[in-house]
């Protein structure tokens, strides 16, 4: 039998992102971190049904956020909401299978879905003076800290590609502006050419 | 270019959604239905100038369709609610 056991690829795998990462710029004002293997689980199921918020929350350690642009976090678990009825739960790369055991189990007597999504995206991290400038460069939504804070997280189009935004630190109390990005595998090399057009007038880091 | 009111995530750019069609009441038994009027059901629509009653998807954003009453001259949005509220005929 073939002993060969398939391993995941960065959808960037072919930028060599560790190589420029070697030598990053510190003048930069955007500096950009590739991670490209994250657990994600979808979780559908109907808000307004308590049983189902009820159980995942039990399960899942955190109720589950309500309304648009909500997140919650623990240790372990990120919840982010999507829709009236699908949660994006991010965890850990390789934690993804057993969270999705526990969740059908509990939920078996549920009107829900849960799915080990994990290949759908990968992360980039952003971070930097101007690495919300950067975003509002290719984004119609209002980035500023008084309407998307940190906590906050929306899914929308951002250059080339429908992403998910999660804004760490919005800048406000002299924190960096932080941003992490949840981008379709799919779209992921096309999004990175966008970002690196983007990102030259601030100067575009790579960071390990 | 709109900002239309998802029921569920607030103004977004036009360019998120994806626009259905005409929000038409579904007969309660097509079968009682004639010929003729299942085939206006299907596939013939006003095309008002003024007040429309329509559906549009949130592609780019929650996934969920919704209703929006849009005026087709002046493009104002008058109100977007889920599908299955009250709605004009
Ligand atoms: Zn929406």
């Amino acid at each position: 039998m073939d002993e060969t056991i398939a391993r995941p690829r960065s959808p960037l795998a072919e930028l060599f992102l560790s190589a420029q990462s070697a030598a990053p710029d510190d003048t930069a004002q955007v500096h950009v971190q590739s991670v490209p293997f994250v657990g994600q689980v979808a979780l559908r199921g109907k808000a307004e049904d308590g049983a189902f918020r009820d159980i995942a929350g039990q399960v899942l350690g955190l109720d589950l956020p309500l309304s648009s642009g909500s997140v919650v976090e623990s240790e372990a678990v990120r919840i982010i909401w999507l829709g009236p009825d699908h949660w994006l739960v991010v965890t850990n790369e390789g934690e993804a299978p057993a969270l999705v055991t526990g969740l059908q189990e509990a939920l078996a007597s549920q009107f829900t879905a849960v799915i080990d999504v994990s290949g759908a995206r990968m992360r980039l991290s952003l971070a930097g003076p101007a690495a919300r400038d950067v975003l509002a460069s290719g984004c119609t939504l209002n980035l500023d800290p008084s309407v998307f804070p940190a906590g906050h997280a929306l899914q929308t189009p951002v250059g080339n590609a429908t992403a998910i935004i999660h804004c760490l630190a919005d800048g406000t109390y002299d924190t960096t502006p932080t941003y992490d990005l949840y981008i379709p595998r799919s779209q992921a090399l096309s999004f990175w050419r966008w970002l690196e057009h983007a990102g030259k007038p601030y100067g575009l880091s790579v960071r390990a | 270019m709109m900002l239309i009111p998802c029921p569920w995530c607030g103004p977004r750019d036009e360019t998120e959604f994806v626009y259905g069609e005409a929000a038409l009441e579904r007969p309660a038994d097509p079968h009682a239905l004639s010929d003729q009027e299942w085939t206006d059901y299907l596939y013939f629509r006003d095309n008002p100038k003024g007040e429309h009653t329509e559906r549009w998807f949130h592609r780019a954003g929650c996934h969920h369709w919704f209703t929006v009453e849009r005026n087709t001259v002046t493009h104002v949005i008058s109100a977007a609610y889920p599908p299955g509220k009250a709605e004009k005929s």
